[in-house]
């Protein structure tokens, strides 16, 4: 949290998933070069830094592929929530790949050309206006400079000056990123590739990706519509207090789409906004502990009475009255300025 | 694209860079005690890791410093 920017707050957790990114990595790429080199067809030159060039490029493409599908995947099933706590990491390193392989096509294929490399890499196909021979490499410069603004934005010192607001904005464009790479491969595949073996696997992993979003987007609309609570006299009807897990949230959903989540501990019931001040992580799928609210994206903790997080850390979340009516629970749909005390409702006959 | 018009994109894209890289070094060392109190004190290889952020950004860190205040 806002206190102490550290490089990075290592884990033993953060350090194991970082060693097997890492080594999946390797091996993806050890893969296709030596698989590049066995099927390369017969009286074709392939020189090794055009391999490197494939085998960089994809790697890079292919982990920004996980890192797109984690946050669905961690909607559908809890079990994939752990992938998603050092995905940042995962993303500097999308971008590590994808800068080395930019360097080696600008050395190669402008680094011998008479003018700036810079210059020659967008003036030397002058195609802009053809779909076939569109200079592909112009797409894969747009794309490198978002994942370069993203990874040079993923510390905390920047969500936290930036706002969640704007930082989570700047992160959207990861899919205009996507957007200009799969035009990018797809171009840079049509125009010097003769296998369609490639193409199948972009494009099979762009559908994969969009069916995924989709479904997950129709689901969360479908759910949103479930937890759509019934107003009574200006309070929101939550539910039966029995029916929230202890130490656990329900999520209900307010007419304007906020989220709030109604979190039963201790035979006390608190409600706070859903949305974490660190990158809008779902904090009512979080859980209670030591006592706090936390976050099951990054374990950002907020106390539960007044939405702040406990000393020395600084961040505040909006918080909203509670009553609990003959087990009933209600909230007030209007939220309390952030950070803001309020009385948890006590859960009758709960053992404290 | 003209080589004329490329000239003029790269040569744009260097002045931003340069700007943004002599912005970067005095924001890295007083600005971000500036904008954020828990900034102060932070080591030096955590304002080495927001450098590069400072260089894309720097026109709007730029309206942060002046105003001296948080976004958030």
């Amino acid at each position: 949290m806002a206190h102490g920017y550290q490089v990075v707050t290592w884990t033993p957790f953060k350090k194991a998933y970082d060693v097997v990114m890492l080594i999946a990595v390797g091996v993806f790429m050890t893969i296709f070069i030596v698989g590049g080199y066995m099927t390369w067809p017969d009286g074709e030159t392939l020189h090794p830094v055009q391999l490197a060039l494939r085998a960089l490029g994809f790697t890079a493409f292919t982990l920004l592929h996980v890192v797109l599908a984690i946050g669905p995947l961690s909607r559908m099933s809890p079990r994939f929530k752990p992938l998603l706590y050092n995905r940042r990491h995962m993303g500097v390193t999308t971008f590590l790949l994808a800068f080395a392989h930019a360097v080696l096509a600008l050395l190669w294929y402008h680094g011998f050309s008479e003018m700036n490399v810079f210059v020659s890499l967008f003036a030397s196909n002058p195609n802009y206006g053809s779909i076939q021979g569109f200079p592909f490499e112009s797409l894969g410069f747009v794309a490198l400079v978002i994942l370069f603004l993203m990874a040079a934005t993923s510390h905390d010192f920047w969500n936290a000056n930036l706002g969640p607001g704007f930082w989570k904005a700047l992160h959207m464009l990861v899919y205009v990123a996507y957007a200009a790479l799969v035009a990018h491969v797809m171009l840079g595949l049509a125009q010097n590739e003769k296998s369609p073996l490639y193409a199948y696997a972009v494009g099979g992993g762009a559908v994969f990706l969009v069916a995924l979003h989709l479904i997950t987007g129709v689901r969360e609309c479908v759910r949103d519509r479930a937890l759509g609570a019934a107003a009574h006299d200006g309070w929101i009807d939550v539910g039966s207090a029995a029916d929230i897990p202890d130490g656990r949230a329900v999520i209900v959903v307010l007419k304007g789409g906020e989220r709030v989540a109604v979190f039963r501990y201790d035979g006390k019931v608190s409600a706070v906004s859903n949305v974490c001040r660190h990158q809008a992580g779902p904090l009512g799928e979080g859980c209670i502990k030591d006592g706090l609210v936390t976050c099951p994206w990054h374990g950002f903790q907020y106390r539960p009475d007044d939405g702040r997080s406990p000393p020395p850390f600084t961040e505040r979340i909006p918080t909203y009255n509670v009553k609990v009516d003959n087990g009933v629970v209600f909230i007030d749909p209007v939220a309390n300025p952030a950070g803001t005390p309020v009385e948890p409702a006590v859960v009758a006959g709960a053992a404290a | 694209m003209t080589i004329q018009l490329a000239e003029m994109l790269v040569a744009a894209i260097a002045v931003y860079a340069a700007l943004g890289t002599v912005f970067a070094l005095v924001f890295v060392t007083v600005g971000v005690r500036r904008i954020d109190p828990d900034a102060r004190g932070m080591p030096l290889r955590a304002r080495a890791v927001v450098f590069p952020g400072a260089v894309g950004l720097w026109p709007l860190l730029l309206v942060f410093m002046i105003r001296g205040e948080r976004k958030t």
